[in-house]
């Protein structure tokens, strides 16, 4: 038996794990004991993180739609049938006929590779990955806060936290390792101020725990900040040395209505109060946030108002001291890095930008187009806008709002390849499925949630026929004709640092450390940075926006009278499609559910573990209740995972006008009994 | 290698071996058997590997491996037997491992647990691959020295 160091492949926390492999066959997994995070931990995912990997689902070979049915074919066949027919699309349509997402599952190379086919060979700038589903109002919020939409400092920084303000993030169970550290905060005495719909775990442990209504989260923040500012808790120093806009933002909060605050969130002034003043009392402060903040038509403004937050009290600019967005995937974080993004190439360079589109042409030798593109929303809620799409490993099918637009949007373009590891319920709509190689088949790196790129190595060799993303790409890019030549994909890293300077100093031989490096990382001298905006913002200063209440697109009312909120569960993962195929996590969490009040379900006559249909305006799903306290009246919740109980067949496609971020958070629903 | 004696020793028939020894001490195991040690990698975790050169690994006797040496005694994956099919019908081959082994730089927790192992797999039905294996493994123990 021999064992390979890799990096677990399912949260953004990054964990550091050992494959332990005997014959070509991964027997066991165990944590790094050095590694920064894992501290010789894993969760239950982690622990069990190998066993769909050899599943007998796995794709086996490429399969190709004939009368109306997928069936086996060869690589060649394959490859030149994609090849043919994005490139047909793109001489009758335009490059903005086709749409590429990209994957948040795959290595940093896989996304930088395809960024590069899509925009050097299609001409197209629709490219997007799911960090619109999850953190695109960070990216863009954060951005135009401090001039960077990343995680200001490092995981582990949070033990030494004087105040944890947690909001929108159920961190015990989404980043079960990332919580380990704020208990061990608690442990040394740190205050705890949870805020979120939910009593989540974490509530259980906090000093302070406060419940604002769904989609409210602009009005408490703004009442906080106008409590701050009364107090003369403001850090007038560091707003005066490193901030722009606070006399107007002063002005915005002066006026604004604390009465409000109240009425529409429903948290008291004298609890909000509290949590202000334990918050701004501190020196050392971190706010966690996560998709509760992000999934809501305001998702970007919640950002900005976290952002306003931390700048007014001073929580910037120093270790255990920051704003701490807490990503989804393993590499949403280098997925969007690597210029996975309809306006950005990699690195967060504009594609607007001509200086950067000059330097991206002459290293690629081609013509890139400058206008930037739709995002994966935009392009998979318009049935008949794109006509050719190409799909690496994403199964937007149960991942994207409103299932039905989604079907129809992709089985109503003229093209659809997918590549996976299994048969998703987005590949089964394909025209073409390659099979792709799993985590452990596959060398590479990717980036976790505090910007630490780490290294992915091969254990195994693919399954079946199956082949890596980036040699999938490199084979697909030569029969379009335009070579890739690289061997392997630390040569793709070289051409990485080459044009992205915030990976300037990244190469493989400076991975080979449990602990990677952490970017910005300029060149090979960089140790790499583990807080960020040391001594000024990355955009020079930290600028304050003016933000007003957006509600919700859609709020309860008598026809669909609840509010339904989803989420996700300690267990499975996003769509299922690696979870479910995992025993142990099966029999943890086999089948969906709708979490409901039991006073609510007392009202409907409705017991735990009955058959319930859940009903929206887009459509409906019948799953199980189950009676839990943790949330409030007439709000209901259900995770994303499960194909047969889909909570995306009743969540709102409406968007956050700035991110195009879907409001996932909040929809309206009404429950009836099943008979 | 040499026999204690002088002062300081606590019996006087143990034989002591001085830690500049240690390498050679185990570079000759390696001529006989199949070496597994605590070693220390790249990344800085130490974990048991089953050695052929001494003298390019680190061995890590300061921290706890990351695995305990059981998986040494009972695999996740083994072959139990082979067989061919003939005219003649089967016939059985037995898998059985007989690698002389010795898995030195142990814990005392380790050594205990091996011994319930021994329990386990002795009594009742016997499990003879475990046993194979077990006979076949020469145990060096580590003992907290600051006496």
């Amino acid at each position: 038996m021999h064992s390979v160091l890799t990096t677990c492949p399912f949260c953004a926390c990054g964990c550091g794990l050992y494959l332990h492999v005997e014959n070509e066959r991964i027997v066991g997994v165990s944590p790094s004991k050095k590694h920064p995070i894992s501290r010789g931990n894993l969760c239950v995912k982690g622990w069990n993180s190998i066993e769909h990997v050899r599943h007998a689902e796995r794709l086996r070979e490429p399969l190709i739609r004939k009368n109306g049915k997928l069936v086996k074919t060869g690589w060649n066949h394959a490859l030149k049938r994609i090849s043919h027919e994005l490139l047909r699309i793109k001489k009758k349509y335009g490059g903005e006929s086709i749409g590429i997402l990209s994957s948040a599952k795959c290595t940093n190379e896989e996304n930088y590779l395809l960024m590069k086919l899509g925009r050097a060979i299609l001409k197209t700038n629709n490219l997007d990955h799911c960090a619109r589903l999850c953190h695109s109002p960070s990216v863009l919020g954060l951005t135009n806060a401090f001039g960077s939409g990343a995680m200001t400092n490092s995981i582990s920084e949070l033990a030494g936290a004087e105040v944890i303000l947690v909001t929108g993030s159920n961190t015990t169970e989404q980043h079960p390792q990332i919580a380990r550290f704020i208990f061990e905060a608690l442990d040394k005495g740190a205050k705890l101020i949870v805020i979120d719909p939910r009593r989540i775990e974490l509530s259980k442990f906090a000093h302070i725990y406060l419940r604002p209504r769904l989609g409210t989260d602009v009005i408490w923040l703004n009442g906080m900040m106008k409590i701050i500012l009364d107090e003369g808790l403001v850090d007038d120093s560091f707003i005066k040395m490193r901030t722009e806009n606070f006399s107007e933002f002063k002005k915005f909060l002066s006026r604004s209505d604390l009465s409000q605050v109240e009425a529409i969130s429903g948290i008291s002034l004298e609890d909000l109060g509290r949590a202000a003043k334990m918050y701004a009392g501190a020196k050392r402060a971190i706010i966690i946030y996560s998709m509760g903040i992000t999934q809501h038509v305001s998702g970007t403004d919640n950002v900005e108002s976290i952002a306003n937050l931390a700048m007014m009290t001073g929580h910037l600019e120093q270790e255990i001291t920051g704003v701490f967005p807490l990503r989804g995937q393993n590499n949403v974080q280098g997925a969007c890095d690597m210029g996975a993004l309809p306006g950005m190439l990699s690195g967060y360079q504009r594609v607007d930008d001509p200086a950067v589109l000059d330097k991206f042409s002459r290293a690629w030798n081609a013509d890139l187009p400058s206008t930037p593109g739709l995002s994966s929303v935009d392009m998979l809620h318009n049935a008949g806008r794109i006509k050719g799409m190409f799909i690496m490993g994403e199964n937007s099918m149960l991942s994207h709002p409103d299932m039905k637009n989604v079907r129809a949007s992709l089985e109503n373009s003229d093209f659809l390849a997918v590549a996976d590891i299994f048969l998703t319920e987005t590949a089964e709509v394909a025209d073409v499925v390659l099979p792709a190689a799993a985590f452990v088949e596959k060398d590479g790196t990717v980036t976790s949630t505090e910007r630490r790129i780490q290294r992915m190595r091969k254990a195994i060799p693919p399954a079946h026929l199956s082949k890596p993303d980036w040699q999938i790409i490199i084979e697909l890019a030569r029969h379009m004709g335009y070579p890739m030549d690289y061997e392997s994909p630390a040569e793709v890293m070289e051409e990485i640092a080459l044009l992205t300077p915030i990976y300037g100093g990244v190469y493989y031989d400076r991975l080979e450390t449990v602990q990677g490096l952490q970017w910005p990382c300029s060149d090979r001298n960089h140790p790499g940075t583990p807080y960020l905006h040391k001594k000024s913002f990355t955009r020079g200063k930290g600028l304050f926006a003016c933000i007003g209440y957006r509600p919700p697109a859609e709020l309860p009312d008598k026809e669909y009278p609840f509010a339904l909120t989803t989420g996700r569960v300690y267990e499975h993962w996003h769509t299922g499609s690696m979870t479910r195929r995992i025993s142990i996590l099966k029999r943890e969490c086999p089948e969906g559910f709708v979490e409901i009040s039991p006073e609510d379900a007392r009202v409907l006559g409705i017991i735990n573990g009955e058959p319930v249909k859940v009903i929206s305006p887009r459509g409906e799903v019948i799953t199980r209740a189950k009676l839990v306290g943790s949330l409030p009246a007439q709000t209901l919740f259900m995770p994303f995972h499960f194909r047969e109980a889909p909570a995306n067949a009743l969540t709102n496609n409406a968007v956050d006008p700035q991110a195009r971020i879907p409001e996932l958070k909040i929809c309206a629903v009404r429950l009836e009994k099943v008979t | 290698m040499r026999r204690a004696s002088g002062k300081g020793d606590l019996m006087t028939d143990n034989l002591i071996l001085y830690k500049e020894h240690l390498n050679s001490f185990l570079r000759k195991i390696t001529k006989k058997f199949e070496l597994i040690a605590p070693v220390r990698n790249t990344y800085g975790d130490t974990l048991f590997e089953v050695i052929s050169s001494v003298d390019d690994v680190c061995i890590d006797l300061a921290y706890r491996p990351i695995l305990s040496p059981k998986h040494f005694f009972t695999p996740q994956v083994e072959t139990l037997f082979t067989y061919r099919y003939d005219k003649s019908g089967y016939t059985f081959k037995d898998a059985a491992d007989s690698t002389p082994r010795v898995i030195f730089g142990l814990r005392s927790c380790d050594t205990r647990g091996i011994l319930f192992y021994d329990l386990i797999f002795q009594e009742g039905l016997k499990d003879k691959y475990y046993l194979d294996r077990r006979k076949d493994t020469i145990l060096i123990n580590l003992v907290p020295c600051n006496i």
